[in-house]
């Protein structure tokens, strides 16, 4: 890894199709469904008035070392056999950006809706969920709830990228990607005809690490078939400040941007238009 | 990637893709993530839980009140959360003055205890005399075990 590398690469026509920014905090005992619902109602109903309920996300966290060997499946702490308390999905009227609140976690999700929206910038993405950690913690000492204490971050990229079907995923990895040269060591194996990839990058001082996924799938509107090349980025904090949070998802935002750029190849680039 | 936490799932069919299941091979290993039977030493720390609730105000000869009830309920859903892991050594279970229960793990030179204090908090302590290290922290119900798994998994390694 070169850190001197700089500045961020910037692309005129990148394939993002959706954004998620993340932070995960302490459960709060009593932030139930019903203060969720205030809050939905007090804060952000005219700005996402579309609500769904969902089952809520588990909290993710990076190992290191030998930690990695022993890595199980989350296992909660769960003294009574109570309901989870679900996550409100809510979303903007126009589907573009949905808000996502759990007991122990907000998310702001960015999605391309038609290929005529606009990539909205990061900075604006981020200082729009800073505000809205923000207004969540106004809110949480107002009904005297708690605090926002979080734990960990997330901040994830999902691709949609165009090749020519299962049948010529080989060769498209091989082209697409830095990591991926659709090679044997005798030609015996015939192209392949799926492919499923994944890898992970620690980032330095055991912070975090960016998690890439490759797989193709079908586009519903269309039937297209594509590939989809997620990246995200997870990072466990240590003060439980706010501030460092979002800082956290500066790192995360850039080794998501960085690390897309190194993964994926010049002549893609040039597909993509980068700018710098 | 968190599948549940995009959208984009809702946009897009699943590819073909290769059979996750190898339920027919032989190979032991486990891999990352994987989840064995529940340890086989529960039921005794069951019992000693249950033995430490009994216990009379003054059990440690200095003034020290019963377990707190709660309390216990509350060490034995995480010690049971903790050995649905699987693979992990059995715990030496004792109850505190202070009315909690601790646990506690120790191979050669690691060692590790949490202590559920109240209905809903625990602490723990992680020691490595080879490498001086000392590591502490906290969980509070509701929070993944995966920290205290982890330290576990330390110690069990060192034997």
């Amino acid at each position: 890894m070169d850190e001197t590398i700089c500045p961020m690469p910037r692309f005129a026509r990148p394939p993002v199709v959706e954004t998620v920014l993340g932070v995960h905090f302490r459960p709060l005992e009593s932030f139930a469904s019903a203060q969720q619902g205030m809050l939905w109602e007090r804060c952000f109903r005219s700005q996402f008035p579309r609500l769904e309920e969902r089952p809520p996300v588990e909290e993710v966290r990076e190992r290191f070392g030998e930690d990695r060997l022993s890595d199980a499946p989350t296992i909660r702490w769960r003294v009574m056999d109570r309901p989870d308390v679900p996550r409100l999905w809510a979303a903007s009227e126009d589907g573009q950006y949905v808000l996502q609140i759990q007991r122990n976690g907000l998310f702001l999700n960015w999605l391309k809706t038609d290929m005529g929206v606009a990539y909205p910038p990061y900075l604006k993405r981020r200082d729009q969920f800073r505000q809205e950690l923000d207004q969540v913690d106004r809110f949480l000492q107002e009904e005297t709830i708690g605090r926002l204490e979080p734990t960990s971050c997330v901040v994830t990229y999902v691709n949609h990228i165009d090749y020519g079907g299962l049948e010529d995923i080989g060769p498209a990895v091989a082209r697409i990607l830095t990591c991926g040269n659709n090679e044997s060591s005798d030609g015996w194996l015939p192209l392949p005809d799926n492919a499923v990839l994944t890898w992970g990058f620690p980032i330095p001082g055991q912070s975090g690490r960016l998690n890439v996924e490759l797989r193709p799938i079908v586009r519903r509107s269309d039937r297209k078939e594509m590939l989809q090349l997620g990246l995200t980025a997870r990072g466990t904090l240590k003060t439980r400040e706010v501030g460092e949070a979002v800082a956290w998802i500066d790192l995360g935002h850039e080794w998501v941007v960085r690390g897309f750029a190194s993964l994926t190849r010049p002549e893609m680039h040039r597909l993509w238009e980068r700018i710098e | 990637m968190s599948d549940q936490l995009t959208i984009t799932e809702r946009l897009t069919e699943r590819g073909e893709r290769p059979e996750g299941g190898l339920e027919y091979t032989a190979t032991v290993d486990r891999p990352f993530g994987c989840v064995g039977r529940p340890c086989d030493w529960l039921p005794r720390v069951e019992r000693q839980l249950r033995a430490i609730a009994a216990l009379a105000p003054g059990w440690d000869s200095h003034g020290a009140p019963s377990p707190d009830g709660r309390v216990v309920d509350a060490a034995e859903r995480l010690i049971g959360c903790v050995s649905e892991v699987g693979a992990l050594p059995e715990p030496y279970v004792n109850p505190t003055p202070g009315g909690g229960v601790q646990f506690e793990w120790e191979s050669g030179p690691r060692y590790f205890e949490v202590e559920v204090l109240a209905e809903r908090a625990a602490q723990y302590f992680y020691r490595d005399d080879a490498l001086r290290i000392e590591e502490q922290g906290e969980v509070f119900e509701g929070e993944s075990l995966g920290d205290v798994v982890a330290y576990v998994s330390r110690v069990a390694s060192a034997s």
